[in-house]
């Protein structure tokens, strides 16, 4: 009993001694801002054994908790991108990363980044159209390259499944790009093929607003 | 059923080693886990929960298959209770057939108990396990049998440490070797490595084809053919191991 006593304190003593040096030159030390380095995805991958899927929910942990700390923090966001290739490498179909790794990307003002990742995303489900549409939403709200917005929600539009907002907000890109010509087709073409009353109407008054309604008595619609 | 006796006193042996407080263990770190990714996880609760137990659960039964397998003869050789019961009419195979179905019936028992505790917790956390999960301890169960049969064979050869050691090297190498092929394959290697990568493809077991974790987390259907082959492939593995254990043990003078 008195043995045991001894030892536990020697160990409250010990352990306790150690840890509090050690933390007294963790917190002397001078802190780099942000995340200095992350494994490569392909050694990772690799040696994964398996437990890719846990380990890429390790590393998007790490992700959330480096963002949102940062965030506050004075926004030092180096290393973001890196992190997220680690992730999406490891588990390609971790959606959440794609959804807030984007903004956290675009947020942080690397907006190619964000596409890329929004670009891996797409090419592992080549079917799901909020990639593209995601992408078009970043390029919409971060930059000003709006043609290039147009573009993604185009694709976006021709998958299956997608939000009829997608050629609403691809004719809108095209008509701040300067492109109106396109923004009148696309309107006209979503007059023509929408089976939702609303939505026709809805093209339809932004076709109006464009001086464009002599087209709407000329066509008719193909649903 | 002579190794029906050696199966039980291995059982009751792991249950004398309070292996089942792992399960204990699991439900602890599982709940914890869960508690944590709930808060730092950003839109993916549920599926790190679920890769957390499927990891948890593959890895505490390896391990117990492991240590349980590299322990047993050795342990057996230390207490000389080989002695005695190989001084009895039975054959060494059925001894190490006894050891292995012994050990078999613990990672049946934990896996059941940690599935049992992952399904609580699961259901505490606002939701049922969804079935699609659940082909994927099976298959954990066979692979932590396939090392079983591997530490009873490293078990005869050498000392538990480097059996284990062993083991945790192959386990590396069996769930790599689909990609140092890949490696090995690209244009402008040298033929020896490639060669080197078609061997290690041909002859180390391939284990990739008994993890179906990231599979099943993400409800993708897993055909009953595939789990069966899978099963049939790992149990194969088995029999070879305890095979090669069996001629090991019969070299030595016990």
């Amino acid at each position: 009993m008195r043995a045991s006593l001894q030892a536990l304190l020697i160990a409250a003593v010990g352990f306790t001694s150690i840890q509090w040096t050690h933390q007294g030159w963790q917190d002397a030390r001078v802190r780099l801002p942000g995340l200095q380095s992350v494994p490569s995805p392909a050694v990772a991958k690799a040696i994964a054994a398996g437990f890719d899927g846990f380990l890429a929910d390790l590393a998007y942990i790490r992700f959330s908790t480096y963002w949102g700390y940062w965030l506050t923090h004075g926004r030092a966001f180096h290393n973001v991108a890196s992190l997220l290739d680690l992730v999406v490498t490891l588990d390609p179909r971790l959606r959440s990363a794609y959804e807030i790794g984007s903004v956290a990307l675009g947020d942080a003002g690397d907006i190619d980044g964000a596409l890329r990742l929004l670009g891996r995303g797409a090419k592992a489900s080549p079917k799901d159209s909020w990639f593209p549409f995601q992408a078009g939403m970043l390029l919409f709200l971060y930059s000003t390259r709006h043609g290039e917005a147009a573009t993604y929600f185009e694709r976006a539009a021709a998958l299956p499944g997608a939000d009829p907002a997608a050629a609403f907000f691809a004719a809108r890109m095209h008509l701040s790009s300067d492109r109106r010509d396109l923004a009148v087709a696309t309107w006209l073409n979503i007059w023509r093929t929408s089976s939702s009353q609303a939505v026709r109407t809805c093209a339809a008054n932004w076709l109006k607003k464009e001086g464009q309604a002599a087209l709407l008595r000329e066509e008719t619609p193909r649903r | 059923m002579r190794w029906y006796h050696l199966a039980s006193i291995t059982f009751k042996e792991a249950l004398r080693d309070r292996v089942f407080n792992l399960v204990g263990l699991f439900s602890l770190v599982l709940m914890a886990g869960a508690f944590l990714a709930g808060n730092l996880s950003a839109g993916s609760e549920a599926k790190v929960v679920r890769d957390m137990a499927l990891a948890f659960i593959q890895i505490l039964l390896l391990l117990v298959g492991i240590l349980l397998g590299s322990q047993g003869i050795h342990r057996d050789i230390e207490r000389r209770t080989i002695f005695l019961v190989l001084s009895k009419p039975i054959r060494r195979g059925e001894y190490l057939l006894g050891k292995l179905l012994g050990i078999g019936t613990v990672l049946l028992a934990l896996g059941a108990a940690m599935t049992m505790a992952f399904v609580a917790i699961h259901g505490l956390l606002g939701g049922f396990v969804p079935l699609h999960l659940l082909p994927a301890i099976p298959l954990m169960l066979v692979e932590a049998t396939v090392f079983t049969a591997m530490a009873l064979l490293f078990s005869s050869l050498t000392s538990p440490t480097l059996g284990l050691a062993y083991c945790l090297g192959l386990f590396l190498v069996g769930h790599t070797t689909s990609t140092i092929h890949t490696f090995t394959q690209q244009t402008g290697t040298p033929e020896a490595v490639r060669w080197f990568g078609e061997f290690m493809l041909r002859v180390v077991p391939n284990l990739e084809v008994l993890d179906v974790k990231n599979q099943v987390v993400y409800g993708d259907p897993l055909r009953w053919q595939d789990a069966l082959w899978a099963g049939g492939y790992g149990l194969a593995w088995t029999f070879l191991f305890l095979g090669l254990a069996t001629l090991s043990i019969l070299r030595r003078e016990v």
